[in-house]
């Protein structure tokens, strides 16, 4: 807070909140902005909470009883709703240190340690369920980078020497780029594990994925009876069990048909989401290619939501707030001429979020390929709790500024990545 | 020739190698396995031209809403289902496809042991007297998507257990 004050009246406000952010680097204003919104997704992923009374097939933490033996309780206590309400102030608590940016060696644990305990007691009921690591692995990893920043820090000041640049207030390039470089090792590791346990054959294997679709819509049907999953026709066993009869019988999705008649073009399809997962590990490079994963990565979630009914929301929020980091381009643009979009950048991008906007809101209520594209419930500023309920005056100005960003975002990258023609010289000069 | 004559020095290949640590928590994560927080994300990873589900139905076979019931997706079940069938076979040395009906049937049963566990009788409908637990499969064959008869796995009464 001190440095804040420090910088503000030596720099002035601007340099002091906006300064620091670059192509690679996350200063003041963006490491909150980033705090704030990962804190959100926090937030969300604590309101789910199973208080299994039992610990079935203990893992991770749960399968270590010298620990619970030295503590005298293990994490069934967490079913208890009393202590629970009482972890959950702990960690609505330390949230708050940790938006602030203040506290965070002693904050983020609090938070990590609850997040963990609650999720490892769900996944040791005989099923692990793959919703929750991304969330817990970026707090764990912060946690460990906040310790090692202090830890410099304390060995700077007992020294009295000068910070280095990285470990300085108000740069928080280490948590941002750290926080990437978890979530793309997840992918990456998901794509190891593809190779592994297929024998190399995932991606000619691909296709098959018709069948897990079927599966996936059967499965929420069983979840709640609900009739949309299973084409308007209820399952039925045979009053003579007879395998020949029953098969074909019933209905299956389209998107799952549609597949299984055509192969190869499955393999196009998942080749594409399976090298996307693997280049992953190209986001650590800067907030460009940190950009255009991270919009790939939300899309490639909203297609495995669409065709088999299974969604990672959790995943895919935090992919929105590090990756995507609408907040951090904005103030990069505000902070940086060379990165500001001109009026006619700004106005086509406006223009193209208002066509995908007015697009959306008519596609809305149909049940068509072309909604599923135009869908906002993917949609980065969707991260917001409750947003698609505000009133339309805020909601849609809301969405429509992040698109505007984000589109001035990708043009922006477009350019920078496309070799600038140098001016023709003057005549008679020679080169 | 000095690729030849001397082995690759490797701290220098290793130091060349951009952000070390992401590559090294990649290799954590797939040696460690499931050890929450730590995870391969084994999710879809081996596709096959079979694929399962686990439900349960009443005594006249009408399916109930597993999530309100028994607080426990059909999803959750089937992973359940597959982790006690894991267990069985590796007991004998036997691959999972190998497995038995009788293999089958002890692990539905040790998956009905934990559902009756976590039963919501307010949220079970009236009248049910018996829990039955299938498998069912779906076979993507040449000409199309072949859906087998399920195969009843337990069947289990209720009577006497509703508190």
């Amino acid at each position: 807070m001190t440095s804040l004050l420090n910088d503000i009246r030596t720099q002035g406000v601007k340099t002091a909140l906006l300064g620091g952010t670059t192509l690679r680097h996350a200063g003041r204003l963006e490491g909150f902005f980033l705090r704030l919104l990962f804190a959100i997704v926090v937030y969300i992923s604590l309101q789910s909470y199973p208080a299994y009374q039992t610990l079935l097939k203990p893992v991770g933490i749960a399968a270590w009883p010298g620990l619970w033996q030295w503590l005298g309780w293990d994490l069934t206590r967490l079913a208890d709703p009393v202590f629970w309400d009482l972890c959950l102030r702990w960690a609505y608590a330390a949230l708050g240190f940790y938006v602030i940016g203040f506290g965070l060696p002693v904050a983020l644990p609090v938070v990590t340690l609850i997040h963990i305990a609650i999720r490892t007691l769900n996944n040791s009921q005989g099923a692990a369920h793959h919703g929750f690591q991304m969330v817990s692995l970026a707090l764990l990893a912060q946690t460990l980078v906040v310790w090692f920043l202090a830890a410099v820090r304390t060995r700077a000041f007992l020294a009295k020497r000068p910070l280095p640049p990285w470990a300085a207030s108000g740069n928080w390039t280490w948590l941002w780029m750290y926080t990437i470089a978890v979530i793309a090792a997840t992918y990456v590791t998901s794509v190891c594990t593809k190779l592994e346990k297929s024998g190399g054959q995932w991606l000619l294997n691909s296709p098959y994925v018709a069948g897990q679709i079927v599966k996936t819509h059967r499965q929420n049907y069983y979840n709640d009876l609900d009739p949309r999953f299973i084409q308007g026709q209820p399952p039925a066993a045979s009053p003579v069990p007879d395998p020949a009869t029953d098969r074909y019988r019933h209905p299956i999705p389209v998107q799952a048909d549609w597949l299984a008649r055509h192969p190869a073009i499955a393999r196009v399809i998942f080749g594409a989401g399976f090298l996307l997962e693997l280049f992953t590990l190209l986001a650590v490079f800067d907030r460009r290619a940190a950009l255009l994963i991270g919009l790939g990565l939300v899309s490639l979630h909203g297609s495995i939501g669409w065709l088999m009914e299974l969604t990672f929301p959790l995943n895919e929020r935090t992919v929105g707030v590090f990756y995507v980091n609408a907040a951090g381009w904005l103030i990069l643009m505000i902070k940086d001429p060379a990165w500001r979009p001109s009026g006619k950048i700004l106005t086509v991008s406006f223009l193209t979020a208002a066509a995908l906007l007015g697009a959306h809101l008519a596609t809305a209520t149909a049940d068509t390929l072309a909604a599923h594209f135009l869908d906002l419930s993917q949609h980065p500023a969707s991260l917001i709790p409750d947003l698609f309920n505000w009133p339309a005056a805020l909601k849609w100005p809301w969405v429509l500024a992040t698109q505007t960003i984000l589109l001035s975002a990708l043009i922006l990258i477009g350019k920078s990545l496309w070799p600038q023609r140098s001016p023709a010289p003057p005549p008679g000069e020679v080169r | 020739m000095r690729a030849f004559s001397q082995p690759p020095d490797l701290t220098r290949i290793w130091e060349g190698v951009p952000f070390r640590p992401m590559l090294l928590l990649v290799l954590f994560l797939f040696v460690v396995k499931e050890r929450y927080p730590f995870s391969n994300f084994p999710m879809y990873s081996n596709l096959d031209h079979e694929a399962d589900i686990i439900y349960i139905t009443d005594q006249a076979d009408q399916a109930l809403p597993m999530e309100k019931v028994f607080r426990t997706g059909s999803g959750t079940a089937k992973k359940m289902y597959k982790k006690e069938l894991n267990a069985l076979t590796k007991t004998t040395g036997r691959k999972l496809v190998h497995a038995t009906a009788e293999d089958r049937a002890a692990a539905g049963r040790a998956v009905m042991a934990t559902m009756l566990q976590r039963i919501r009788y307010r949220h079970m409908p009236p009248g049910v007297s018996q829990l039955r637990l299938y498998r069912k499969t779906f076979r993507l064959e040449e000409n199309g998507l072949a859906h087998l008869e399920p195969e009843r796995l337990v069947a289990q009464p209720l009577a006497g257990l509703n508190p």
